[in-house]
């Protein structure tokens, strides 16, 4: 209940300095109205109350004594001590002692603020480039970092080419290639321009001009050709990729043809085996026959029936 | 706190006397009020006041430590200040009383206000520290409760309950002083 009157004097107070009339106020709060008007009246007496004003010479004084403990503080050597400004601070007090030293003693204010921008503007520049490097496709940063290395302004050294030059060595291969293609065209591009610039019967603007043009059709060049060698490297890729697919073709007919050839091997052995076994079932049978008269009348066939069972052994 | 202010307080620290005279002369009136206010004398007010910006330099290594708001620090020094006097009066050095001048502090108003203001003052001596002070900063000053909750390290609505408090024992304390 408290808090909630508490709330409502707040709000008629602020009522009141938005310069409303207190039986305004006091009528939007009828059950309230007599404890809020005495109330209210005491606050707006206590703001008729002035602010004082301190006298001239105790203001210079206790000035002098903030100062004469300063001083005093100074010969102790308490001032100073702890804790440092923050590094920035300290850095920018260093860039303005160096500057003293060499003859900047007064700088103007918009020198000061150009120095200032320009610090802001590098650091801001490198932040930027260095949260490009590591960036990812979708990422913000992502389209900067695509056009950094297109430009050649920047050396890839990111984690995600080391496992590229893992995986796919040929590829890093042609990346230095093309970078080793597009310096050495602009070696002969700018060697090209130096024979071809006549410096001595030019005039100056024309000199630009022709500056210019050679500048734009050295970069349609350069773009032509980072565009060759991006086309060369797909169609290495490719060429890699289906040489590698053959190769492994090649194995699996390999090793079908190698797996069909021992199964006709070991059929073969089958075969050779049960031809044996019949051989020797038959010598068998010839030995097992009625012997007695077999063996007077013709000892040769008995010889020859131990000599089949040794053929067929 | 803005980065001027910041700069001041550094190379203050650093032993630069014109960046603590710009302190002095920003937060001096300030402090000069809600001394006056607290202690109901304008010669006590201009010691305290004194005094109070001698510990600024004192203490400014450990106030740029913890980082808080200047100027509430700033009137922490002033009820710490006020604190210590209440203990023991005849501790603190005068400066009028070294220099040998008087005091030249006034209130600006006249006549019927002068007597108003007086009974004021003296109202306000029935008054709780706090209810004191909430009625200083909210009234006299003019500052916001969140200002002053800012100043006294306190919620809103802790502030509002004690404006709320401060206002019916300042009512109280009128009638009986015989001021309405």
């Amino acid at each position: 209940m408290k808090i909630r009157f508490s709330a409502v004097v707040e709000e008629t107070l602020q009522r009141l300095d938005r310069g409303e009339n207190l039986p305004d106020v006091l009528a939007d709060y009828p059950a309230q109205a007599v404890q809020l008007e005495s109330l209210l009246l005491v606050a707006m007496a206590s703001r008729a109350f002035p602010v004082p004003i301190p006298g001239q010479t105790a203001q210079r004084l206790g000035r002098n004594q903030m100062l004469a403990e300063m001083a005093e503080l100074e010969i102790n050597g308490a001032l100073r001590k702890t804790p440092a400004a923050p590094l920035a601070s300290r850095w920018v007090g260093r860039l303005a002692g160096a500057l003293r030293r060499m003859g900047y003693n007064k700088l103007a204010y918009s020198s000061r603020l150009a120095m200032v921008a320009l610090v802001l503007i590098l650091s801001g520049s490198f932040l930027t480039l260095n949260a490009s490097a590591s960036s990812q496709p979708g990422d913000l940063f992502y389209t900067l970092k695509l056009n950094l290395e297109r430009s050649g302004l920047v050396w890839v050294t990111s984690s995600e080419d080391q496992l590229d030059d893992i995986f796919f060595p040929g590829q890093s291969d042609l990346r230095s290639g093309r970078s080793l293609e597009v310096q050495s065209g602009i070696n002969s591009m700018l060697t090209e321009t130096e024979q071809s610039s006549p410096a001595a019967d030019l005039s100056a603007p024309n000199l630009q001009e022709g500056n210019a043009a050679q500048l734009k059709a050295d970069e349609k060049k350069l773009a032509a050709d980072e565009r060759a060698a991006e086309k060369d490297l797909k169609e290495s890729e490719k060429t890699a990729a289906a040489e590698k697919r053959e190769v492994e073709k090649d194995l699996k007919e390999s090793a079908k043809t190698a797996a069909a050839e021992e199964r006709a091997a070991k059929n073969d052995l089958k075969e050779a085996e049960k031809e044996a076994s019949q051989q020797l079932r038959d010598a068998e049978k010839q030995t097992q026959q009625p012997a007695a008269d077999k063996n007077s009348k013709n000892p040769k066939s008995n010889k020859s029936a131990v000599n089949n069972k040794k053929k067929a052994k | 706190m803005d980065i001027n202010e910041k700069a001041l307080l550094y190379r203050a620290h650093a032993g630069d006397r014109g960046a603590a005279g710009t302190l002095y002369e920003r937060y001096y009136r300030d402090i000069y009020s809600y001394i006056f206010y607290r202690v109901n004398d304008v010669a006590t007010a201009e010691d305290l006041s004194a005094e109070v910006f001698v510990r600024m330099i004192r203490h400014l290594p450990s106030f740029l430590a913890q980082g808080k708001p200047f100027i509430s620090w700033l009137y922490m020094l002033a009820r710490a200040v006020i604190e210590d006097y209440k203990r023991n009066p005849d501790q603190l050095i005068s400066a009028r009383d070294i220099s040998g001048n008087g005091s030249n502090g006034r209130i600006q108003s006249q006549g019927r206000d002068q007597q108003a203001l007086g009974c004021f003052q003296k109202a306000l001596q029935h008054l709780s520290d706090n209810q004191k002070e909430i009625i200083i900063h909210r009234f006299v000053e003019g500052r916001s409760v969140e200002d002053i909750a800012d100043l006294t390290n306190q919620s809103e609505r802790a502030v509002r309950t004690l404006q709320l408090n401060a206002l019916i024992s300042l009512e109280d304390a009128l009638m009986k002083e015989g001021c309405i």
